[in-house]
């Protein structure tokens, strides 16, 4: 899994490529730790190249959002595909992690 | 037709890469499969595997087999391992709370496809999935 982290306004935009499995939910983690200390707690996740997530990146998700509210602000994950989709609603992490349509989406109106 | 597609090796981390393979050869082979269906299987599938891979003993020197067959009425998957403990069945797992951040594995998988039978024998676990085909064409 690739992650490239940019900033937009007051948002950081984690865009990441991928499969976030168990094999790469540790890169997600440390990429949101990275982004928390060096700028806004308010991130956004671009997973429109994310094909495939399994329960251990639903973890690293959750982990990442826990993470972003310790800091004062919050995580919003966007463009996701249909299998992310479907595992994120087969778990109800959809009521806690919403996707939002596409980045600007998300990143405007906090 | 059991065994159209199979993979075998030991549960390492790799194995996971192994099973996307196997997945983008069954998608190939049958084109009249839907994505949501090869999607559903799959996802179970890596969920059933991973679980190998993290909790199988010894750590490390389990092996797997895992054989997918096409029909023009259902995917049925057939996951064999040769583990010295019983794993966990899927309908021993509930869902767990949205903040819970592992856990979610063995009950994901169910939740995934119409059928997921688990019988942990002397000599390892045998799962088996059956995902009745949802549109698509009988290829």
């Amino acid at each position: 899994m690739e992650i490239t982290a940019r900033q937009e306004a007051e948002v950081q935009v984690l865009e990441c490529s991928g499969r976030l499995t168990m094999v790469t939910a540790r890169s997600l983690r440390d990429a949101v730790e990275q982004a928390l200390g060096a700028g806004p707690p308010r991130l956004v996740l671009d997973l429109g190249e994310v094909g495939f997530v399994d329960s251990s990146g639903l973890g690293a998700l959750i982990s990442a959002l826990k993470r972003a509210r310790q800091a004062g602000g919050d995580l919003r994950i966007a463009a996701v595909t249909e299998q992310v989709r479907t595992v994120l609603k087969l778990t109800n992490l959809d009521r806690v992690l919403r996707p939002y349509a596409d980045v600007p989406g998300a990143r405007d109106g906090w | 037709m059991a065994g159209e597609h199979r993979r075998t090796g030991l549960a390492l981390p790799a194995a996971l890469s192994e099973v996307h393979a196997l997945f983008a050869e069954v998608a190939a082979a049958h084109p009249g499969l839907t994505v949501e269906d090869v999607m559903r299987v799959e996802t179970a599938l890596i969920e059933l595997v991973g679980n190998i891979v993290e909790h199988g003993r010894p750590s490390g020197g389990v092996r797997y087999t895992l054989e997918v067959a096409v029909s023009p009425g259902e995917v049925v998957a057939h996951l064999a391992d040769d583990a010295r403990e019983p794993a966990p069945g899927a309908a021993d797992h509930d869902m767990p709370d949205e903040w819970a951040e592992t856990g979610r594995g063995l009950a994901l998988a169910g939740a995934l496809v119409d059928e997921l039978v688990h019988e942990a024998g002397p000599t390892g676990n045998r799962w088996q999935i059956t995902q009745r085909r949802t549109g698509g064409t009988p290829g």
